[in-house]
């Protein structure tokens, strides 16, 4: 019992932490604007999510703190702890990090909760080099979708951050079986009962519960015309034409290994280096995998592009940029820009990608010298021409778990798509009322 | 704490004069009853600090609300309360926790017992084993569930490859509802059956000779030795174990994270995950100390129904 209690306080000391810090974010932010000139010889903290996404950009770090004489301290989590650590530090108003790497879903809450930056008080502008939808994700409110209850309708929306990373979903297939890829889902469908032959399976699910099938799905669902809300964020995730996205989803299980409903990224991407599968939904940086030569079987044989669409539907694949941001808290924020901005530099990030990195600049991502030894990039920079965002509600995360659970019971087959996405749909609407909206 | 520290030793030195003089004698015995106290009040407040306060301000959090951004809007009164008993994933992680808590440790239980008795005999065996079965222990549960998770793919893993190659069927480990969470039960005996099977044997090794040399004499059966010996002397011990596995086992998190995350469907999810979800991830503190007090109650419960039952079967 004793144990318990303890294991219990220990878990409440830190949300005691983030309470008590609540009420202290009024003064934060001020020292930073008084201090003008130089920021040589300051030290910058600096939080970053442990893999490739980072590792490109940690290892031109050294040249950037000998140009500038600004030190830098390189935090790295993994993704759940990233957010964690983050969160607590904004919401505190501690001011421990100076520069944060946001995934752009986190956004709503990182910028809409006003624990950011925003960039024009610093004299900064994204310039339209960055891709249109990657701008798009790194402002507040969102230029397009509905906005939050109880905000003002005809707020500008500002910058709180720099894309850098474009990260955007890319349809992966096998080029050597397939002559081109599939511009359509019953073209990928057809492709499939053609090729069963060839190839183990078809396509692979990321199949996991929550965030890993949401993810994956989110691209079928868009494309198919339907979307998580409408412009008064009622929930349209029971539409027919959601519901066909689902039916369509679920019947691609018949060609997928049988594991699928506990698949995510990791296992897709060994699925697919060993040449098992014939296509599925992966971020770029898995392109690095797939055409190196000692983890992957299928060296250029990989086709990279976008991902299908319906018959009468468009392009939209999901984008999941990593943004860099500035907590309000930050007392040193002209050295956290001067670093975001020589991240996001084109010749940076012309370095970067050539260590394995993904830009966000158009003209990185268009560069003829880089798109020869990196196929995907063109993928990319098409993708992001066409992608979709997730909805810009610091909700998100709640209701992709919601959503992320029903999908994954229908494809176990415990709830046909119909009941699955009914399901999904009333206990959204029922949070989205319990929250105002 | 440390004023604390110089007036006990400042009283230590008051009392040390009056003390050599046996007449005083009733001096010393009040500072004999205060001493112990002072002695104590680091531990108290070190208890305090890290369990009691955090205990009241959890109370004090669940009767709160907290907006979207995780910002405390005000006294909410019961109504996390009542969000939580109309909630019926609430309910399934309850259900979830307490089946999962009930296999598992019955089966760390009745394995851990049984191999010590095996055991308990053989010197050489009992070398071996026991340097075999503290290896899971000392492993990270998370380094754990890790290694499980490459083993346990359906389609690559080693698991079902060895399966197959003895002419098996596959077993869907992880993508389905039921051996999902059956396989998660398999990895906590895995990792916890030998922290019971080592409560079990120094508690063999500890019993009585004469006992079981009396029931030798009067012919009694091995089966009957143990139903009828070994087994009421141990049972003191083997509730020991069964209620450290217990309250281990009602707050499995880790397995979860990595293995599952909940899922199949809600097949998985625990009460631990989803509490952890709803304050980390949905910033839902209030519903979140509001649930974790309602385990609370229940572990209390639970354990205090054990401990009773130890007690009962000592004194018997």
């Amino acid at each position: 019992m004793k144990k318990f209690k303890k294991w219990l306080g220990v878990s409440f000391l830190s949300s005691l932490l983030i309470a008590a810090g609540c009420g202290g974010d009024d003064d934060s932010g001020a020292s930073g604007e008084g201090e003008s000139g130089s920021t040589e010889g300051e030290s910058i903290s600096v939080a970053m999510v442990a893999g490739a996404e980072s590792s490109s950009l940690k290892q031109l770090v050294p040249e950037f703190e000998e140009e500038t004489g600004i030190e830098v301290e390189w935090n790295e989590f993994d993704y759940n702890t990233l957010y964690e650590r983050i969160y607590n530090d904004l919401r505190t108003g501690t001011g421990t990090y100076d520069v944060i790497f946001a995934d752009d879903p986190w956004m709503p809450m990182f910028a809409g909760g006003g624990f950011l930056t925003p960039l024009d008080e610093l004299g900064y502008e994204l310039d339209e080099d960055f891709a249109k939808m990657s701008r798009e994700v790194s402002m507040w409110p969102a230029p397009s979708g509905p906005r939050l209850p109880d905000s003002d309708p005809d707020e500008e929306p500002r910058a709180y951050g720099i894309p850098q990373v474009g990260n955007v979903q890319l349809f992966f297939y096998r080029n050597d079986i397939l002559d081109e890829a599939p511009e359509t889902w019953s073209d990928l469908q057809a492709a499939i009962e053609e090729n069963q032959d060839e190839v183990d399976y078809g396509f692979i699910h990321r199949g996991a519960r929550g965030n890993a099938i949401a993810t994956n799905f989110n691209a079928f669902l868009w494309s198919h015309g339907a979307d998580f809300f409408d412009e008064e964020w009622n929930v349209t995730l029971d539409s027919p034409e959601a519901i066909e996205a689902l039916e369509f989803y679920v019947d691609l299980t018949e060609h997928a290994p049988d594991g699928i409903a506990n698949y995510n990224a990791d296992e897709i991407g060994r699925v697919m280096s060993k040449g098992e599968g014939l296509a599925s939904i992966v971020w770029p940086v898995w392109g690095e995998t797939m055409e190196d030569p000692e983890k992957s079987d299928v060296v250029g044989d990989i086709g990279y592009s976008l991902v299908p669409r319906a018959e009468n539907g468009d392009f939209s694949p999901m984008i999941g940029n990593w943004i860099l941001g500035i907590p309000q808290a930050s007392e040193k924020k002209e050295a956290a820009l001067e670093f975001m901005t020589w991240a996001s530099s084109e010749e940076n990030q012309k370095q970067m990608t050539k260590d394995g990195g993904l830009p966000s600049r158009t003209s990185v991502l268009t560069d003829p010298e880089l798109t020869e030894d990196k196929p995907y990039l063109e993928a990319v920079n098409e993708g992001l021409e066409n992608a979709n965002f997730r909805p810009r509600t610091p909700l998100y995360s709640e209701i992709e778990n919601i959503y992320g659970t029903y999908l994954n019971q229908a494809l176990t087959g415990d709830l046909t798509p119909e009941e699955a996405l009914t399901g999904a749909a009333d206990e959204i609407e029922a949070l989205m009322e319990d929250n105002g909206y | 704490m440390s004023n604390n520290t110089n007036q006990a030793a400042s009283d230590l030195q008051r009392n040390e004069l009056p003390a050599k003089k046996p007449k005083k004698s009733k001096t010393l015995q009040q500072s004999d009853k205060k001493l112990p106290f002072l002695l104590l009040t680091p531990t108290f407040i070190l208890l305090a600090a890290v369990t009691i306060f955090p205990i009241l301000y959890a109370l004090y959090v669940s009767v709160m609300n907290f907006d979207t951004f995780g910002n405390s809007s005000g006294f909410a009164g019961l109504k996390n309360y009542m969000d939580i008993f109309a909630s019926s994933t609430f309910w399934n992680a309850i259900f979830i926790t307490l089946l999962y808590t009930a296999l598992a440790v019955s089966i760390e239980i009745f394995l851990g017992f049984n191999l010590a008795l095996m055991v308990s005999k053989d010197g050489k065996a009992m070398t071996y084993l026991r340097w075999l079965l503290i290896i899971p222990m000392m492993l990270s549960p998370l380094v754990v569930a890790v290694v499980y998770l490459l083993m346990m793919n359906t389609d690559m893993g080693i698991l079902n490859y060895m399966l197959q190659s003895i002419g098996l069927p596959k077993i869907n480990f992880l993508g389905e509802p039921t051996t999902a969470f059956l396989s998660l039960i398999f990895v906590d005996v895995w990792q916890w059956m030998p922290m019971c099977f080592l409560i079990i044997l120094a508690g063999l090794q500890a019993l009585p000779r004469d006992p079981f040399e009396a029931a030798e004499i009067d012919g009694a059966s091995k089966f009957q030795v143990v139903r009828f010996v070994t087994l009421p002397m141990l049972k003191p011990i083997i509730v020991v174990a069964l209620v450290i596995r217990t309250m281990d086992a009602l707050r499995t998190f880790d397995q979860v994270f990595v293995l599952t995350q909940g899922g199949p469907g809600r097949a998985t999810e625990t009460i631990s995950f989803l509490m952890y979800r709803a304050s980390m991830k949905n910033s839902d503190f209030g519903f979140a100390s509001a649930g974790l007090f309602i385990v609370l109650i229940i572990t209390i419960i639970i354990s205090t129904m054990l401990i009773r039952f130890m007690n009962r079967s000592q004194s018997a």
